[in-house]
């Protein structure tokens, strides 16, 4: 009993304790006010240097209305407490301004959506990387990024930095231009949220759609994986065979029809390892497999 | 005008000083980058993969001017004019505009390139120890057949893709943007084809297909903001597409006489693929505090076949909810659902003779649920864990069960022969749950070590060749060292199964490895990663035994010889290093490299084969049914040096080594050397 008195008085001391400290620092906080970049740029030149040179530096004031002199408060908050503890880290007022790399991810990306309300970032509350934990931060360089969108390092790189098995499959033979930097992750992905998981759009079929387009039909004779997902004989990042496919055929096409050619009483016999059929892909006859206005075995 | 811009570019080097602010645009800053890059290109053997996405001529120079200014040319609206053109001279040109005049006008536009060889890619199995290739094709008609004539002829396939992108933005009042896009996609060029010559005897012929689509997008869209705290955005896209590609037609005595339908032609293919595509898209999102977001989702879709006449229908659905109070905890859930509808055109199965009875397309409907939340209890302890549901109702399906000769059950009758006696119709109905777990954990000196557990079950697949179970664990551990260095290392393994198949008893395993390690310093960086990936796929493989083409059906289905472990395993090693390091003197060096090595085979365990029919290679036993073993490699150096009394001009030195190598059959293996000096310089 005595043991659990003394930890409540020891647990409640402490968080008084956090709670005043807390306290003081807002109050100290809401007492700072606006000091303009020039103050900034006499400790951050290099970071204000960057900034006014960035697509960022330019649109704010452009865009927003925020002018320069403006600009590194409307993000890190008013500054003049910070710059009068002159780099005393001991001072109070100078943790009163807004570090990024210290906020929780939460905050981060508060901030950067006060802004930002296009239509690329309108599922992102719900998103994967918002699940995650991830801020805007992890992926973009607010000072001096790279590219449109102010990434820290190429689209691709940001990417693959975290998402490995799929940077080392884009290495492979059959694979979509990543590597040759024609296309980039976010072709097919929103890293910002999509309607399903991270595609650009609505389905994956959609989003293969988007360059292949002679293969979305409607066709009046349909190849049921085509319909209900590229991903059934495709694998995306990348693969040892040619198409992306995920096996090589014929045997990727047997492990759904089991023994094709069979019973025809026309045609020609079963698959046979020593006849035509096993020396060549099933796609050289049934050409147009991913659906045909005319054949219902899909030949040309 | 390529020559009008190399004369502006070299006269704007010589003319400008360095930090010099011309008074163009009336800007406070104007910029300009030029860089130009003089290079050597020596080629081996064949380019057709080595370069399969890369249609550059590397002839000479190839330049790149980047223009940016920005002031006030128009009263007190800051104005933007961003443009950019590279590859100059390099048959990839690629080129930007960005423009606006502060928050009311903004015009964007992009013109892209991409090159894809369509290379000869001939289809190896192992007879008698010994790799063969291609004997499919015939000589009779095309371009001729023979395999190296095609792998002379094939090696300058190739089609480009020229993509145009316009949008603009104007935002009438403070809280509504307007947007106009216009795209532009056009392909052409020639691909290597297989096409089938003699329908029913297994016969094909080597082509070449002539590629001619055009793509055009027009949309129109709006984004209007709500009260600070919400956000609504509308977009409307109308697509044509149309494939202009002149088909060859083959023309031959043999006649397809299950459909009777072709009449002794044998047109390649002889309706040209016309999409009409109307896109409607409805996003919301809101914020009503820091912690809590709503986000949500309408979509419809309308593809139209101009050949048919059929329509696919498509409406979309999806609403989000998220609270995330602090870093420490967020619990988020998604509701999605979609309709697939697609309406036949039974005025064209009557006017192509086509059995209208035998077609039912396959509409879908999908519900999905998903709950995820994520908390760290303790400072050095992540949890997290997701629960998805997902239902999916399949109309006018193939028969589940399909065990008959009798082609009326077998609805859907598109993708196997009618009478078979095949059981692996798609499902009507599927349920699928997905649980996944994961936790990290900080150790001491920052140790990180990750670890997550995946698990799918459902009760039925929706093809027989997809799993209804699969179990998979990953781990990765990320190790800080001192000096800037670390080092990462993650392996996943997963196994997954259909446990309710009558015919398969197929299974999938597959392992992953990488290891990786960097130093992270104040000069650069360097870092290096090792990957490995083992694939197999187990599964029944059934053939048949019989030499003539005319066999009874009684005689083939009585004959068949059953491998029980079809298997398909394929190894990738892929091995990546890349750094970059600023010496004194305003020297840097920088390289990459790429190593990559895919194995794939496909054994097969039956006795030797019958032996052949006529007109068939001389039979033998067949131990792989497609062998595969190719090397690609990528490396890469340069050189730059920045004076320092000179910041705006960086001089440099590059060279390139690509190289692609199949062991099995070496016909388009090939490599490249690439040698380029450079200057680049800023104003």
């Amino acid at each position: 009993m005595r043991t659990r008195l003394m930890s409540f008085v020891i647990a409640a001391v402490c968080l008084s304790w956090l709670a005043a400290a807390g306290a003081a620092q807002e109050k100290a906080a809401e007492k700072a006010t606006e000091v303009g970049a020039a103050a900034c740029a006499g400790c951050h030149a290099e970071h204000s240097e960057n900034f006014k040179k960035s697509k960022h530096g330019k649109r704010l004031p452009a865009v927003k209305k925020i002018d320069f002199e403006k600009s590194c408060e409307s993000c890190h908050g008013p500054g003049s407490l910070h710059a009068a503890a002159g780099g005393d880290k001991s001072n109070p007022g100078f943790a009163t301004i807004k570090k990024t790399s210290g906020l929780p991810a939460v905050e981060v990306n508060a901030t950067c959506l006060g802004c930002h309300k296009q239509k690329g970032i309108m599922l992102w509350g719900t998103s994967a990387h918002k699940q995650a934990g991830l801020s805007c931060l992890k992926c973009h360089s607010v000072h001096d990024g790279k590219g449109k969108a102010q990434l820290a390092k190429d689209a691709t790189e940001t990417c693959i930095g975290c998402h490995k098995k799929e940077g080392a499959d884009m290495q492979l033979p059959s694979h979509h231009p990543v590597r040759e930097g024609k296309l980039s992750c976010v072709g097919c992905h929103n890293p910002h949220g999509g309607a399903e998981g991270n595609l650009a759009k609505e389905t994956l079929e959609d989003t293969c759609f988007q360059c292949h387009v002679n293969k979305a039909g409607p066709f009046a004779y349909e190849h049921p994986p085509v319909v209900e997902s590229c991903a059934t004989c495709h694998k995306p990042h990348g693969s040892v065979n040619e198409s992306l496919l995920k096996q090589s055929q014929p045997t990727l096409c047997m492990t759904c029809h089991k023994w094709p050619h069979v019973q025809r009483a026309n045609g020609v016999g079963a698959l046979r390892v020593s006849g035509l059929q096993q020396r060549g892909r099933c796609t050289d006859c049934h050409k147009d497999i991913h659906g045909s206005e005319r054949h219902v075995f899909f030949k040309n | 005008m390529k020559r009008i811009l190399n004369a502006m570019l070299a006269g704007l080097m010589a003319a400008a000083p360095a930090g010099a602010q011309p008074s163009l645009f009336q800007s406070e800053s104007f910029s300009v980058e030029l860089d130009n890059k003089f290079m050597v290109f020596d080629e081996y053997k064949k380019p057709g993969m080595v370069r399969e996405y890369d249609g550059r001529q590397y002839d000479g120079y190839d330049g790149k001017v980047d223009l940016r200014a920005y002031g006030r040319p128009f009263g007190d609206a800051i104005a933007w004019f961003d443009f950019g053109l590279a590859g100059i001279n390099s048959h990839e040109e690629e080129g930007y505009v960005d423009a606006g005049v502060g928050s009311f006008v903004r015009l964007k536009g992009g013109y892209n390139t991409i090159t894809h060889r369509i290379a000869f890619l001939p289809f190896v199995i192992t007879q008698d120890g010994y790799y063969r290739t291609n004997q499919m094709m015939s000589s009779t008609i095309g371009l001729g057949g023979t395999f190296d004539e095609w792998m002379s002829i094939g090696e300058s396939f190739a089609f480009q893709r020229k993509f145009l992108d316009l949008g603009l933005e104007v935002r009438p009042l403070d809280f509504l943007t307007l947007d106009f896009g216009y795209k532009h996609d056009f392909d052409t060029g020639k691909s290597f084809e297989v096409a089938n010559e003699q329908s029913g005897r297994g016969v094909t012929s080597a082509d070449y297909q002539h590629v001619n689509m055009v793509r055009n997008d027009y949309s129109v869209g709006a984004q209007a903001e709500i009260g600070g705290v919400a956000a609504l955005a509308y977009e409307h896209v109308h697509t044509d597409f149309r494939d202009n590609s002149i088909y060859a037609e083959l023309s031959h005595s043999n006649t397809w006489s299950t459909s009777g339908l072709d009449g002794g032609v044998y047109p390649r293919r002889e309706h040209w693929p016309m999409v009409r595509w109307d896109q409607d898209d409805l996003r919301f999102r809101a914020h009503p505090s820091k912690s809590l977001a709503f986000t949500g989702m309408l979509s419809s879709s309308r593809r139209r076949a101009a050949t048919s006449g059929f329509k696919a229908l498509a409406y979309t659905g999806m609403a989000g909810a998220s609270y995330n109070p602090s870093d420490h905890f967020s619990v988020t859930s998604k509701f999605y659902a979609r309709g697939n509808v697609i309406r036949e055109n039974m005025g064209y199965l009557d006017s192509a003779n086509l059995n209208p009875g035998s077609i039912e397309q396959i509409d879908k409907s999908t519900v999905r649920w998903e709950l995820s939340a994520r908390h760290q209890p303790l400072s050095f302890l992540h949890v997290d864990g997701l629960y998805k549901v997902e239902y999916n109702r399949r109309r006018y399906v193939a028969a589940e069960r399909f065990n008959t000769t009798t082609s009326g059950l077998y609805q859907d009758g598109t993708f196997i022969t009618h009478e078979t006696a095949q059981q692996n119709g798609t499902a009507g109905q599927d349920t699928k749950h997905i649980m996944r777990l994961g936790a990290m954990v900080v150790l001491p000196y920052d140790v990180e070590v990750e670890a997550s557990y995946k698990r799918l079950q459902a009760n039925r697949a929706v093809f027989e060749n997809m799993p209804t179970w699969e179990n998979a664990v990953d781990v990765a551990v990320n190790v800080p060292l001192p000096a800037g260095f670390s080092v990462t290392s993650a392996m996943s393994k997963s196994a997954s199964r259909n446990k309710f198949s009558n015919l398969m008893r197929g299974h999938r395993k597959l392992d992953t490895w990488s290891v990786g390690g960097g130093w992270n310093g104040s000069r650069g960086s360097v870092g290096m990663d090792f990957s490995r990936e083992d694939e197999r796929y187990f599964s029944e493989g059934w053939f048949g035994l019989s030499n003539k083409y005319s066999d009874t059906s009684a005689n083939l289905v009585t004959d068949m010889m059953r491998d029980p472990f079809m298997r398909y395993e394929a190894k990738n090693d892929v091995v990546t290093a890349s750094g970059r390091v600023r010496l004194p003197l305003g020297l840097a060096v920088n390289g990459s490299g790429t190593y990559a090595r895919s194995r794939a085979n496909t054994p097969t365990f039956l006795d030797r084969f019958r032996a052949p029919g006529a007109g068939e290679d001389a039979a033998g036993q067949v131990t792989d049914l497609g062998p595969t073993d190719i090397r690609v490699q990528s490396l890469r150096f340069g050189m730059e040096w920045t004076p320092e009394k000179a910041q705006y001009l960086t001089t440099s030195f590059a060279m390139r080594f690509d190289r692609y190598r199949d062991k099995v059959e070496g016909g388009m293996n090939g490599h490249f050397k690439l040698y380029e000096a450079g200057v680049n310089a800023k104003f």
